[in-house]
């Protein structure tokens, strides 16, 4: 009814009375009427000259026939180069050079007139030779200096003419006018011979001397370093990427050596925050764990140390609820967004004291699969509750604060560099993910994040060990290389290998594990500065149980593992 | 149990309230947003509310889009699980045994269905294929960490090389 209602009316009125929100109505951009139409021009074949030709050669093209072109309009285009010649009298004046005689400087201009100033060409084309003496041989450079200079000092002496000229002219204007002009025209004819181009003298003074400048040598110097630079070798290519990599190695060095160093400071610091760990917590009588705020756990917490310790001491002190399949059989799973078993045993009421027994219910903490394939587990870990009944949840949950969570919320914290590269490799697995931002897996129940925390896990430190046999190897490239620089410094390569043999050299290999474990781990895991200490063992007591942390090694999985005090 | 879900803001009371079964939202849209489901627990549970932060797109995936079958709706289903660590008694209750006005125990189905895939059996599939590549991350790290005794050794006989080298040098003259 109302649906039909709905469609009966146009969407545009429905969102007027729904809301005073603007309706956006097409409006068409353009209404061809009547009144528009114009007389169209048409088009004619015509023909055409260029004035860029010799040969008045008519071409023909699509015009509009209203429109009339005085010159091919690409005309422009065909720009040409005018060169300024000198004058005899100007060569002998300013232009004699002990290198060049007048003939052969000729034959140069005239080739740059020709070719328009490309001098690779006027190179290439360059056969002056005279009678008389052999010809020289000149080079790019040496073509180009020669037009140069020559260019540079027309120009300077022009100028001063030019100068001197404007002043005699404002003198003598009114006394010798015509004079004057006749003098003028006899040397502007004079020049008109031997430019050839008198219109375009004046312009010609104005070429600054700047315009001409070409210092020779540094442009040689310029050739022959780039010649070096094609020549090189391969070897020598090599050479230098090698040593372009130890230059960056350096660097790279120093600034690690930095941040260690930081990194050690801080460290230290946090170890003599957290040294003094031992927490007792008193729970006393509480009236069936109910509300936080009077819950009377009276816990005596290190304020430094709280995150641990509050946490634990809240678990303690009421019903924990955690998705625990230990009964799966009974189908008491959950679907989304809701509790998954009911835990074997009820919290007790009147809860005194209570006791954490945390332990692996598999043999060692593994996580295998049982016969039945519908029975997946988390590790577990059971909580003993002061009547001598316990709870069992999952070990991932034992550390909750109170509230609600989400699961996939919990999974293993990842350094964000570290994402991309930990992503790919969950693809090249063939691991599917959910599309967040953070690698998720498809259903995160408490099994599966134990194994995808252990998977992450194994990535990370695959990534830092990758990393290190990657480096190793570069680093070995370059110490070969350096290798073969002294056996070449040696008088033969036979004496080298002797002085090597001789000196019976066994690998020493680090233990490179503690490093792992401390910069992958380190960062990784919740456990935070303990991974770094090896074989240390460090006793916490939470909620009157004691437990030890053991650094994890690289194959046992992730998770603390817990022990009961005896 | 209150629901609230937050849609793009540019449709009409973007914010919708649920105060009872069904929380669902049927509305006509474009393109892809977040979309906000904010659950609030009943006051005697004592929980704060949470969020679940949830991709909407309203297109079929990329790798499948060109021959998504024309008409056919596309799902965006994921798995969440709420953990309430330390809940109230009464609250414990309701959880564990339903809550009076109805008493249907939430549970996963054993077997995956075209509209729920998430089922113990899919679960275990998960962790299985987890399984599977934890064991080959292990074997690739054994590969590795012998590659990295290699390359160590190696490196470490190459610097002792060469240090003999450099004070067995013949002296130049």
């Amino acid at each position: 009814m109302d649906n039909e209602y709905r469609n009966a009316i146009s969407k545009e009125l429905i969102s007027l009375y729904q809301e005073n929100k603007p309706v956006s109505v097409p409006i068409p951009t353009h209404i061809i009427s009547k009144k528009d139409k114009k007389e169209h021009t048409p088009w004619v074949w015509k023909g055409f000259t260029s004035s860029a030709r010799k040969d008045d050669l008519v071409l023909y093209r699509w015009t509009k026939s209203n429109e009339e072109y005085k010159d091919y309009y690409y005309t422009k285009y065909n720009a040409k180069l005018n060169i300024d010649m000198y004058t005899d009298e100007e060569y002998t004046k300013y232009l004699e050079d002990p290198g060049w005689t007048k003939e052969e400087t000729d034959y140069l201009f005239e080739l740059c007139k020709k070719f328009e100033l490309r001098f690779i060409i006027i190179h290439d084309r360059y056969h002056f030779s005279q009678s008389n003496s052999e010809a020289k041989k000149r080079s790019v450079e040496d073509l180009k200096d020669r037009y140069y200079t020559v260019m540079r000092n027309l120009s300077r002496s022009r100028s001063r003419i030019a100068d001197s000229e404007s002043e005699n002219n404002e003198n003598n204007n009114n006394e010798t006018g015509e004079k004057q002009s006749s003098q003028k025209q006899d040397e502007q004819e004079k020049d008109k011979e031997q430019t050839a181009q008198p219109e375009k003298q004046k312009p010609s003074y104005i070429v600054p001397e700047a315009y001409y400048t070409f210092d020779k040598e540094k442009e040689q110097k310029r050739k022959s370093l780039l010649e070096i630079l094609y020549s090189r070798t391969q070897e020598e290519i090599e050479e230098e990427e090698i040593l372009l990599y130890e230059a960056r190695n350096i660097e790279a060095n120093q600034r690690r050596f930095i941040t260690q160093r930081e990194m050690l400071l801080r460290n230290h610091s946090v170890f003599e925050e957290t040294t003094p760990k031992i927490v007792t917590v008193n729970l006393s009588a509480v009236g069936a764990g109910g509300d936080h705020s009077d819950a009377a756990a009276t816990a005596t917490v290190d304020p430094k140390s709280g995150n641990l310790t509050s946490g634990s001491a809240q678990v303690g002190s009421g019903a924990i609820l955690t998705p625990t399949p230990a009964t799966p059989a009974a189908g008491s799973g959950s679907g989304t967004g809701v509790v998954r078993a009911p835990t074997p045993g009820t919290p007790g009421s009147g809860l005194t004291k209570q006791k954490l027994v945390f332990s692996t219910l598999e043999e060692g903490g593994k996580l295998t699969f049982g016969s039945d394939d519908h029975l997946i587990q988390p590790t577990m870990a059971a909580i003993e509750l002061q009547d001598g009944s316990s709870v069992i949840v999952a070990k991932r949950d034992v550390k909750l604060g109170p509230g609600v969570f989400l699961r996939s919320d919990k999974a293993m914290p990842m350094p964000k560099n570290k994402l991309e590269p930990v992503r790919n490799i969950l693809d090249d697995l063939g691991v599917v993910c959910s599309a967040s931002f953070w690698p998720r897996p498809a259903m995160p129940t408490a099994a599966v994040c134990d194994r995808f925390d252990e998977l992450q896990q194994l990535i990370l430190n695959f990534i830092e060990i990758k990393k290190h046999v990657d480096k190793t190897e570069n680093d070995i490239k370059s110490l070969q290389h350096k290798k073969n620089n002294l056996i070449s410094q040696y008088p033969s390569k036979a004496k080298a290998e002797k002085v090597i043999s001789d000196a019976n050299i066994k690998p020493i290999v680090k233990d490179m594990e503690h490093d792992f474990t401390f910069s992958s781990l380190g960062l990784a895991t919740p456990i935070g500065p303990f991974a770094s200490a090896r074989n240390r063992t460090r006793v916490c007591r939470v909620a009157g149980g004691n437990y030890t942390t053991k650094p994890p090694m690289l194959e046992s999985s992730v998770a603390v593992e817990l022990s009961e005090e005896g | 149990m209150d629901v609230e879900i937050k849609l793009h803001e540019t449709f009409i009371d973007s914010n919708r309230i649920f105060k009872s079964e069904p929380y669902e939202v049927s509305e006509t849209g474009w393109g892809e947003f977040e979309v906000i489901i904010k659950i609030y627990f009943p006051p005697f549970s004592g929980e704060k509310p949470i969020s679940i932060y949830h991709m909407l797109k309203l297109y079929p995936p990329e790798n499948l889009s060109k021959n998504w079958p024309k008409g056919k709706a596309i799902q965006n289903l994921f798995y969440e699980e709420l953990i309430f660590s330390d809940p109230t008694e009464e609250f414990y209750e309701v959880l564990t045994n339903g809550s009076s006005t109805k008493d249907v125990k939430p549970e996963i189905p054993l077997k995956s269905t075209a509209l729920v895939p998430f089922s113990i059996e899919a679960e275990a599939d998960e962790a299985k294929s987890l399984e599977k590549a934890i064991a080959t991350m292990k074997k690739k790290i054994s590969e590795y960490r012998e590659k990295m005794s290699n390359v160590d050794k190696q490196n470490s006989i190459l610097k002792q090389e060469i240090a003999t080298l450099e004070s067995n040098l013949p002296s130049k003259k």
